[in-house]
């Protein structure tokens, strides 16, 4: 009687864990893909989609100007004597006032331009938070904060500049621009209440490099923010607005 | 039958190896001390300090979920923009925060790009490459050169690994 040998073929043995291997491998991929399915499938929770709440600050209480009523008027040049009364706050274009041959870039007046080492600063809520250089009554330069600036320098006006650096975001986002500029103006307040704040409209540009959109488009952005920081101005207690975009635009 | 048995032994021991793949990590480490062990890792060429200012709330509302956070970034943030986010967050929604945080951060890339650029054009690419990573319950994003990534991602791996 022939007996069948057992089958101890290595090769069968090694096609078994083979067959394990893909099968596990297979398993993996399709939890994987399940996985995705189910990301893909429920809705994401976007910067967009959660919208912080608008602020109100101390300064907006009780304030019924008309944006006409805030516009600074043109007035007789009243000379370097008013202009040293003010501290200038801002972006790359305020910076520049005091650097390179700008009109405050002499030793006694470059202490009115509060700049730090990158001389550009974006408007965020950060930015109160942020270090700059504060030249002291002696003359000596050391870094502080926003609050800590007012509070010592207590100034008669404050010449704020903000909105070309980040437009892109902030076209598409008016709550977080006026919640920035609010929170801005009332760290101000909280600091040196008596200081009479002076929001400058954005300059128009003839270039766009490095912005995503072209020029044309650019300038179209500049003159919505500029409306709306016309319209914080309305809103905030002792608060106007200086339309210099008007006089650079031809 | 034998081949049977050994084909047997080793899907189960395929399966107990593939179950326990993942890394556990624990869920008891305070945000705090994870921060202060990734700064003494970088070093000590750059000061960091607490960000007070809640910049994420300019670009999405915190989830209930996140029980606890810290941010700590460059003293000197307006030429450094070296930064790090910690937060620990429950019922399993680790995931999707680390979407929202990748949001955030692309967000604030594409806002911020053109003036980096201009200005600080050494320190856009660190968050044009900025990162999130999550491990267990805990999201950690950071915003560096890659070697110095690494190395807060490392450090909060290590520091939350499960004995």
């Amino acid at each position: 009687m022939n007996r069948q040998p057992k089958n101890n073929n290595p090769n069968e043995i090694l096609a078994y864990l083979l067959a394990i291997i893909i099968a596990l491998v297979v398993l993996c991929l399709l939890a994987s893909l399940v996985l995705l399915i189910v990301k893909l499938a429920l809705p994401a929770q976007t910067p967009q989609d959660t919208q912080t709440e608008e602020t109100t600050t101390q300064a907006d209480a009780a304030v019924s100007l008309t944006p006409e009523d805030v516009i600074l008027a043109q007035t007789a040049d009243a000379g370097m004597e008013y202009i040293e009364k003010m501290i200038f706050f801002g972006e790359s274009t305020t910076a520049h006032l005091s650097r390179s041959g700008g009109v405050l870039d002499t030793d006694e007046n470059r202490r009115q331009v509060w700049n730090n080492a990158s001389n550009t600063r974006k408007l965020d809520s950060r930015l109160a938070t942020q270090t700059f250089y504060y030249y002291n009554a002696d003359g000596t330069r050391e870094e502080v904060d926003l609050p800590t600036a007012v509070t010592r320098e207590q100034p008669e006006y404050m010449v704020l500049s903000f909105g070309l650096n980040g437009i892109i975001g902030f076209i598409g986002n008016k709550t977080m621009y006026l919640n920035a500029y609010r929170n801005l103006i009332n760290e101000i307040r909280k600091a040196s209440p008596d200081t009479k704040i002076i929001l400058q409209s954005v300059y128009p540009v003839c270039r766009a490099d490095n912005y995503s959109v072209n020029v044309e488009t650019l300038n179209e952005y500049i003159r919505t923010l500029n409306e709306w920081i016309l319209e914080l101005a309305a809103s905030c207690e002792n608060v106007r607005y200086a339309d210099t975009a008007s006089v650079l635009t031809d | 039958m034998i081949k049977r048995i050994f084909s047997v032994l080793l899907c189960i021991a395929a399966l107990l190896s593939f179950a326990s793949c993942g890394t556990k990590y624990a869920d008891n480490v305070s945000v705090d001390t994870l921060a202060d062990k990734v700064v003494t890792a970088l070093g000590s060429a750059t000061v960091y300090v607490d960000d007070k200012s809640n910049l994420s709330n300019d670009y999405f509302k915190m989830p209930d979920t996140v029980t606890a956070s810290v941010v700590r970034l460059a003293q000197n943030s307006t030429e450094n923009l070296n930064e790090f986010g910690i937060y620990h967050v429950t019922n399993g929604k680790a995931d999707e925060f680390e979407d929202v945080l990748e949001d955030y951060l692309e967000a604030r890339y594409e806002q911020n790009a053109s003036w980096y650029q201009d200005y600080i054009p050494n320190e856009a690419p660190k968050l044009r490459d900025a990162e999130v990573e999550v491990f267990g319950n805990y999201v950690v994003y950071a915003i560096f050169d890659r070697n110095s990534r690494d190395i807060v991602f490392d450090t909060v791996k290590e520091n939350l690994k499960a004995n």
